[in-house]
């Protein structure tokens, strides 16, 4: 097993799901690469997460009725599920199709809406754009509710097809005016208020009455269309598989420019662009074909994409509580930890705005950085975690007692993680400072647990842990 | 609202009491509810994790009256992280499970803190995740021990008497049981949470029934969280997962099953006062009625001495209250 497949596998579930352990990483070598990605796409295959268990200890949480409880619930199967790229991918989705409780003020919707994503995560992007155009919480995030026979509200109209299907410059204004008639009468029904008992879920309702039933023009094409008529229409085009293609590129294999760039700038790798957008429309806009496209591919594999984005907060926060073994069952402080992604600038489920994050370098300032780097460095320099012990401990089985050696151990079981030759040798000269490492003694050993924590916490301070 | 189930037993819809805040006469994703001396009636409340104060043991009576609360989020004297259960002691102390604390606290009738006790383990007297708890009539405690998966008796002090149960399917075995409650005779009956039945032992530990399974059919459960027995033996058991409650008579047959009939309580009344808004938006909901009838994830439930079924609607924080009339 070479630190090549290692590295390759490493890639993979850093881009396709939170990280892995040195263990599961060896694991899936083993089992080869096309297999392991057969694995991710069908997530159906392993074993579902235990939602009861979550519902009994984070009681109220399902559906809750804050934000906090909501956003924690998902951060807790981000953190604990066994089938990592579906909730990636539900997390892409979120971040394209994105609707924020600030706006919607209806937490248990926006969840609904974030198993509506769930459910059709690797499905056909057609059916998940029909779903979408019907969930309450993007009603009401995008104003269809008040869209009107007569008295159109564009603003589900026009993010359709500037920011869900095709892009800016593949549609005219005429366009947003003529989609926008045909999503007239797509609403939700009324529903009760919070007081006195909580909330009840939303549901939509289609009011043919309010419904625009005349002839529109829309993309060259007449007839008498309805929203579904519409979605046809945008599914299919060239432009909407690019469009996806490079949201996908983008959010998977290396940081693009924020999409309001994207008229002025071509893709960083247009080759790789076409391939995903000819996989969409090939398999009938089948995401599972895509991904397998997408991951299978050699513009994934290449090493200059390896360590290409800078992560999420999201994935800082979900990536180290997996990598340190915490949460993985439910416990207390999960809504504060969905806190500390926010300090890092990404509350789930509250995007800035339609647009969602700006993700890449924005993700980096002066204080979204010292938060990252401490959330980090407390949690890896806990030696009580037990995904700490187990790295401990394979150092120790490994007998990495020379400075140079203990150090390169460490890079490897947090990543494989390559940092610059000055790093390297900075963390080699802290060990060295702290004398010759020894395991002979309870009072080595427990000195070797506390000196390899330390380094940890140097590794997250590095600039290449920040990227994924 | 009258029920006339299958087998000629009638139950009468009487009262919907409670609302939904944190603080002040309402619940707030309330967890258990036990019944004290002189009609009273305790609600322990879970919140989140935010809500300091509402983690939180509220007492109140039938006659719609606020008589107090006690308790906040913490790990001092007095307060609860995952607060689980609440039972009311024959001398009408208030004894109230934390299961990510492992331990048990004590209060007076009034909410002044007694003292505590638990630790965690999973050798007899330990615990780990206490669950459900019910005082039986000579004083001693049963719990739930949820994640040792198995039913533990202590006297009110905290000495352990005895144990059974382990982890598993068989009879006899639990996963993960939940709440627990005891028969005029002393059997106990427990809810086997994740094994979707209910379980009946003797007083001291043997089996001597179980019915139930996984489903949303009649007599079939989706995690049952409680179990209470009234005067006749019908035993009535929260189906959290499928939203309802179901009668079964003292063999385990079914008998009947309720999806909720609750009305607007005085205190929902109260609560809406005079804002229009939500007033013109509960006028908007051509269903309205029906809508707020029914249960919610329905958590806890007792019966009192006159035959009247308690059932603590956990996510519509409220206690919807029937009564048998035949």
């Amino acid at each position: 097993m070479s630190e090549k497949d290692i590295a390759l596998m490493a890639h993979l579930m850093r881009r396709a799901g939170f990280g892995a352990s040195r263990e599961e990483l060896e694991r899936r070598v083993a089992n080869g690469y096309e297999a392991t990605v057969e694995e991710l796409l069908n997530p159906e295959q392993q074993p579902p997460w235990e939602e009861d268990l979550a519902r009994r200890h984070h009681i109220g949480a399902r559906y809750g009725n804050g934000l906090p409880e909501t956003q924690g619930w998902w951060l807790q199967r981000m953190v604990s599920t066994k089938r990592p790229l579906e909730e990636k991918m539900t997390l892409f989705w979120h971040s394209i199709l994105c609707t924020g409780n600030a706006k919607v003020d209806h937490p248990q919707t926006v969840q609904v809406q974030i198993e509506m994503l769930r459910r059709h995560c690797l499905g056909n992007y057609r059916e998940l754009l029909g779903d979408l155009s019907r969930d309450p919480a993007m009603i009401i995030y995008l104003d269809n509710r008040d869209n009107h026979k007569g008295a159109i509200n564009e603003n589900w109209g026009r993010e359709l097809l500037e920011l869900f299907t095709m892009g800016v410059g593949n549609y005219t204004e005429d366009d947003v005016k003529e989609a926008s008639r045909a999503f007239t009468g797509w609403t939700h029904k009324p529903f009760p208020p919070l007081y006195p008992f909580q909330r009840y879920f939303l549901e939509f309702e289609y009011k043919p009455d309010d419904h625009d039933d005349g002839e529109k023009t829309f993309l060259g094409q007449r007839g008498r269309f309805n929203g579904d008529d519409i979605l046809d229409i945008v599914v299919r085009q060239p432009a909407t598989a690019r469009f996806i293609a490079r949201h996908l590129y983008n959010f998977f294999v290396a940081d693009e420019p924020h999409v309001p760039a994207w008229p002025h700038t071509p893709p960083r790798d247009g080759a790789a662009v076409n391939i995903l957008a000819d996989a969409y429309l090939q398999s009938g806009y089948d995401m599972r074909s895509v991904m397998r496209a997408l991951f299978n591919s050699d513009f994934f594999k290449d090493e200059s994409v390896h360590y290409a984005k800078v992560k999420s907060p999201v994935e800082v926060v979900v990536g180290t509580l997996r990598l340190v073994e915490d949460y993985i069952t439910p416990k207390p402080g999960i809504d504060a930890l969905v806190t500390q992604a926010g300090y890092m600038g990404q509350m789930i489920l509250n995007p800035p705005s339609v647009e969602g994050w700006h993700a890449g370098k924005e993700w980096i300032n002066s204080g979204s950085l010292s938060s990252r780097v401490n959330f980090v460095a407390e949690r890896v320099g806990d030696t009580t975690m037990p995904g700490v012990q187990n790295i401990i401990n394979r150092l120790a089985t490994e007998s990495r007692m020379s400075a140079p050696d203990f150090v390169d151990g460490c890079l490897e079981l947090v990543g494989p993680l390559t940092i610059g030759e000055q790093a390297r040798a900075a963390l080699i000269a802290h060990v060295e400072q702290g004398g010759p490492l020894s395991r002979d003694t309870e009072e080595q050993r427990s000195d070797f647990a506390r000196r390899t924590g330390r380094v940890l916490q140097l590794i997250a301070a590095t600039r290449e842990y920040q990227f994924a | 609202m009258t029920t006339q189930a299958k087998t000629g037993r009638t139950y009468n819809y009487e009262i919907t009491i409670g609302r939904s805040s944190v603080t002040g006469e309402s619940f707030r994703t309330p967890m258990a509810l036990s019944l004290g001396r002189d009609n009273e009636i305790y609600v322990l409340n879970r919140t989140t994790e935010r809500q300091v104060l509402g983690h939180r043991v509220c007492r109140l009576n039938l006659a719609e009256e606020f008589l107090g609360d006690f308790g906040q989020r913490g790990e001092e004297d007095g307060q609860f992280i995952w607060a689980f259960s609440v039972a009311c002691h024959p001398d009408g102390r208030v004894f109230v499970s934390d299961e990510w604390l492992n331990r048990i606290s004590i209060f007076s009738r009034e909410g002044q803190f007694l003292g505590k006790w638990g630790s965690k383990g999973s050798s007899p007297g330990e615990l780990n995740g206490p669950a459900g708890m019910v005082f039986e009539s000579d004083g001693n405690l049963l719990i739930a021990d949820g994640q040792n998966h198995r039913i533990q008796r202590f006297t009110a002090g905290g000495e352990f008497v005895s144990t059974w149960g382990s982890f598993g399917k068989g009879d006899g075995q639990f996963n993960y049981p939940w709440g627990i409650n005891v028969d005029d005779a002393g059997n106990v009956h427990v809810a086997d949470w994740r094994n979707d039945r209910i379980q009946k032992f003797s007083p001291n530990g043997d089996f001597l029934m179980k019915f139930g399974s996984s489903g949303n059919g009649e007599g079939q459960f989706n995690r049952p969280t409680h179990v209470a027995v009234d005067s006749d033996g019908d035993i009535y058991v929260t189906d959290w997962g499928n939203d309802r409650v179901q009668v079964f008579d003292s063999e385990g047959s079914f008998v009947d099953l309720w999806t909720g009939n609750a009305s607007l309580s005085t205190w929902g009344k109260l609560q809406l006062g005079g804002n229009t808004a939500f007033w013109e938006q509960r006028a908007s909901v051509p269903d309205m009625a029906e809508k707020e009838k029914k249960f919610r994830e329905p958590i806890s439930v007792q019966v009192d001495a006159e035959n009247r079924i308690m059932v603590l609607d956990g996510r519509r924080d409220r206690i919807q209250i029937y009564r048998k009339a035949s």
